[in-house]
């Protein structure tokens, strides 16, 4: 039952009681440095940003970030933060009838009016409902009423939104930085729960379950009876946050990260980023020196991390990488840039870089030629091991390599070429910096993801990515390359997930009851209490992700409209088939939809 | 570096809720606030450059301090002295500076002249003052008080007590003083004390008031 008269008071005396006892108290703390706290009675719109996984985790999430500064630069709405809690802080929670606050004003979650979720990936479905659960609100849309907050959800992960459509008010499909302002100016007009539902599904990008009609969408021969819902795009990004909190503890990633481009233009046919982050947006240099200055006077922070999908790709990621090297390095600021692409590092890159700290990350994907085809990643071997050997020649002495694996059509050959390859890389390291190579070995499972060229085919068999697995821990054993991959359940569980259509809510309320929480944690996951809820609801999983698709079905998600056409996606995918290529459309556009969707022309949203 | 090194002696308090977060991290928001004043920290050589920081004892997680100690040392290009108001408004919310001192360069390190601590403990639910009474009592009768820590190790709490005391301070409800021994191999801790006689160190409120130092020459 929910304890309606809770006040935050009551939640601050139930904390100085209780943490003393618990894990990492610091995650239910608040007051970090820069936190906005607002006059709660005379601000008409209150948010509480979510992110359904641990503080540290949460934390320094981009997109919530994002919405913390812009919602708060708003004088009459408030954002706050709240995040999940782990097992000891929940049970004591609920032991004392304490539903989830916000970190800022220890509010209860339900007094908000608003509830903004993160959902950048699949694994954190149950955590959704167990935080949803927690704050006393009810799970399915349809059981709440007009004194219940509007939830609604946003980040990569709802580009199928069906499996959760039955729990969320609306989805914010796509760049969520103005749509969101103008949820909440909706909101303050205090309209009934129906009356703000209609009003929002006027606006494109949101999604509501309630009053779209996928049945009919799918029915109709034409999208005029039901237009698809459009994902929404900002063609300038917005300013990056500047006052951005500082936590008080640890958190995964204890830096500036200043998102530099939005989108990719290379069209890798696996990566769902690549596809559903279109256009290409970058933001200009003078505007990104400019907000890491005052970012760097406001955080105190010591590292400074460029986001963006591919980096090197950036028009003046020189000049950039030697301004920000030459500027920061007399204060002790280290740059940290994500992985790179081979084919676009250069030596005049590495030059500009300057320091020596840290871990190099490169990310082939593969290392037969077959496989570089099919992905639309080709790259050779002599290219990698140039870049290899110049990153060991300025004095770099580890290396990370990102490789899939569990690719349509990939063999157990394809695969001996990765350990094949990374040992040429380790040799070249070790001829020149010795035996203080290190090369580090990241494996990820392919999963077919929505909204690619790959979304028809279907996730390689359990015993071929078991076979692959014991092929590179046999084969890397006493090499000393440090292999790391991702366990198969968690990858059957995000195929699951990821492709699945309406029925799969049940079973991912079925899961979180029988105990499902923290499935992003390897830990954590049991596989078998999904197999268990999967069998319940009489639905096999393999279904969704063991079956390939025919070019004809209609997708669970295909009423998600990217702006890229269903068209160009099958054109690459039997490109792909036929290993042939696609080159970068940054300079030769290839028709992918985008510029006709929005009425935009990419080349005037990059630099010069 | 282009100025000279200074040393300063700070005193600072830590209260409310920072107090959950640890002595490392609190190290860590040093740092930062430093940075944000823009006061340059001196780091030690090496390939992992450290801020030169140093606590004096380590506060224990749960625990707010009236007035912890700690020795920086900045890289400074003139005599200024640096001033509290130049610090404070950087500091996240619990945390404040009290005073600034400017120390030798070559005095000797705080941790190995830190001899003992004295210790509020308020409790948060109600405790009759005939309670506490008793429980002065049983500590100060004990032969021996045995706790076993975390690790395992056991370790005795009664040669560390310097001084026990109640009061029933009507504003705060009643309160336990205890001094214990913080000198390096040889620190008792209150919640220890606590746990030992049953108290459920979730349900008070400890405050070290004071550290204090052997006098050095």
């Amino acid at each position: 039952m929910r304890n309606n008269s809770i006040t935050p008071q009551e939640i601050e005396i139930f904390l100085d009681k209780t943490l003393f006892n618990i894990e990492k108290p610091g995650r239910y703390t608040g007051g970090e440095y820069n936190q906005v706290i607002k006059e709660w009675p005379s601000t008409s719109v209150k948010t509480v940003l979510a992110f359904p996984d641990v503080y540290e985790i949460g934390f320094s999430n981009l997109g919530l970030n994002i919405l913390y500064d812009q919602v708060n630069r708003v004088s009459d709405l408030l954002a706050e933060r709240c995040f999940s809690v782990w097992d000891d802080m929940e049970m004591s929670m609920r032991n004392s009838n304490i539903p989830l606050f916000s970190l800022e004003s220890k509010h209860p979650v339900f007094d908000f009016d608003v509830v903004g979720i993160s959902l950048p990936y699949e694994t954190l479905y149950t955590n959704t409902l167990n935080l949803l659960d927690l704050s006393g609100i009810p799970l399915y849309h349809k059981d709440r009423s007009d004194s219940d907050p509007l939830i609604v959800a946003g980040g990569h992960a709802t580009f199928n939104p069906t499996p959760m459509s039955a729990f969320m008010d609306a989805f914010v499909i796509g760049d969520g930085e103005h749509i969101f302002l103008q949820i909440l100016e909706i909101v303050k007009e205090r309209l009934s729960r129906q009356k703000i539902l209609e009003k929002l599904s006027c606006i494109e990008g949101i999604y509501i379950p309630a009053l779209y009609d996928v049945q009919k969408f799918f029915s109709s021969s034409s999208n005029a009876a039901v237009p698809p819902i459009r994902k929404n795009i900002v063609t300038h990004l917005p300013p990056a946050p500047e006052k951005l909190l500082v936590p008080n503890i640890e958190t995964t990633h204890n830096r500036i990260a200043v998102e530099v481009m939005r989108g990719c233009s290379h069209g890798c046919r696996f990566c769902q980023a690549g596809f559903i982050t279109r256009p290409v947006r970058e933001r200009p240099m003078q505007e990104i020196l400019e907000s890491l200055r005052t970012t760097l006077k406001l955080t105190g922070y010591d590292e400074i991390s460029l986001l963006s999908l591919s980096i090197s790709d950036y028009s003046a990621v020189q000049n950039l990488v030697f301004n920000i090297s030459s500027e920061f390095k007399g204060i002790n600021v280290n740059l940290s840039l994500p992985s790179l692409r081979v084919e676009s590092f250069s030596e005049e890159l590495m030059h500009a870089i300057n320091q020596r700290k840290g871990n190099f990350t490169l990310a082939p994907e593969s290392a037969s030629e077959l496989m570089r085809r099919s992905i639309n990643k080709p790259i050779s071997d002599e290219n990698l091991l140039e870049t290899a050997s110049l990153i060991f020649q300025k004095g770099w002495t580890s290396l990370k390599l990102y490789f899939l694996i569990g690719l349509p059509g990939e063999t157990l050959d394809d695969v001996f070429q990765i350990v094949d390859l990374c040992r040429r890389v380790k040799a070249v390291g070790k001829k020149l910096v010795g035996g203080r190579v290190r090369i580090s070995l990241s494996i990820n499972t392919f999963i077919p993801k929505c909204h690619t060229p790959f979304q028809w085919v279907l996730m390689d068999s359990i015993e071929n990515i078991t076979q692959k697995h014991k092929l590179l821990r046999e084969e890397l054993r006493n090499t000393g390359i440090i292999l790391s991959f991702p366990s198969l359940e968690s990858s059957l569980l995000e195929g699951w997930l990821s492709r699945g259509d309406e029925n799969i809510a049940d079973v991912i309320y079925s899961a979180w009851k029988k105990g499902a929480k923290f499935d992003a944690w390897q830990d954590r996951l049991d596989l078998d209490i999904w197999k268990a809820a999967f069998s319940k609801q009489g639905i096999d999983p393999y279904f969704y992700s063991h079956r390939e698709r025919p070019l004809d079905e209609n997708l669970p998600w295909d009423f998600i409209d990217t702006g890229v056409s269903k068209t160009y996606l099958r054109e690459e995918y039997l490109k792909s088939k036929a290993g042939s290529l696609t080159s970068d459309c940054r300079n030769n556009c290839q028709v992918c939809g985008i510029q006709s969707s929005y009425d935009v022309l990419c080349r005037d949203l990059v630099g010069k | 570096m282009n100025g000279f090194e200074k040393r300063l002696r700070i005193f600072y308090s830590k209260q409310s809720s920072i107090r959950f977060t640890s002595i490392l991290d609190v190290q860590k928001i040093w740092e930062r606030a430093f940075r944000r004043a823009g006061i340059t920290l001196s780091y030690s050589q090496g390939f992992h450059p450290q801020a030169k920081i140093q606590q004096a004892s380590p506060l224990p997680l749960g625990f707010c301090g009236d007035e912890e100690v700690m020795d920086v040392w900045i890289e400074t290009k003139n005599e200024d002295s640096v001033r509290i108001d130049l610090i404070n408004p950087y500091l996240p919310v619990g945390m404040v500076t009290q005073q600034i001192e400017p120390i030798d360069l070559s005095a000797p390190s705080l941790q190995q002249f830190v001899d003992f601590s004295d210790y509020s403990i308020i409790f948060l639910d109600s405790l009759s003052q005939s309670a506490l009474s008793s429980l002065v009592e049983s500590i100060q009768i004990s032969e021996s008080i045995l706790f076993v820590k975390h690790s395992g190790k056991q370790y005795d709490l009664k040669p560390l007590i310097r001084s026990i005391s109640s009061q029933d301070n009507s504003k705060k409800g009643p309160s336990l003083y205890v001094s214990l021994s913080s000198a390096p191999g040889a620190t008792g801790r209150p919640d220890h004390l606590l746990q030992y006689f049953h108290h459920d160190p979730s349900h008070v409120l400890i405050t070290r008031k004071m550290i204090h130092f052997l006098k050095y020459d």
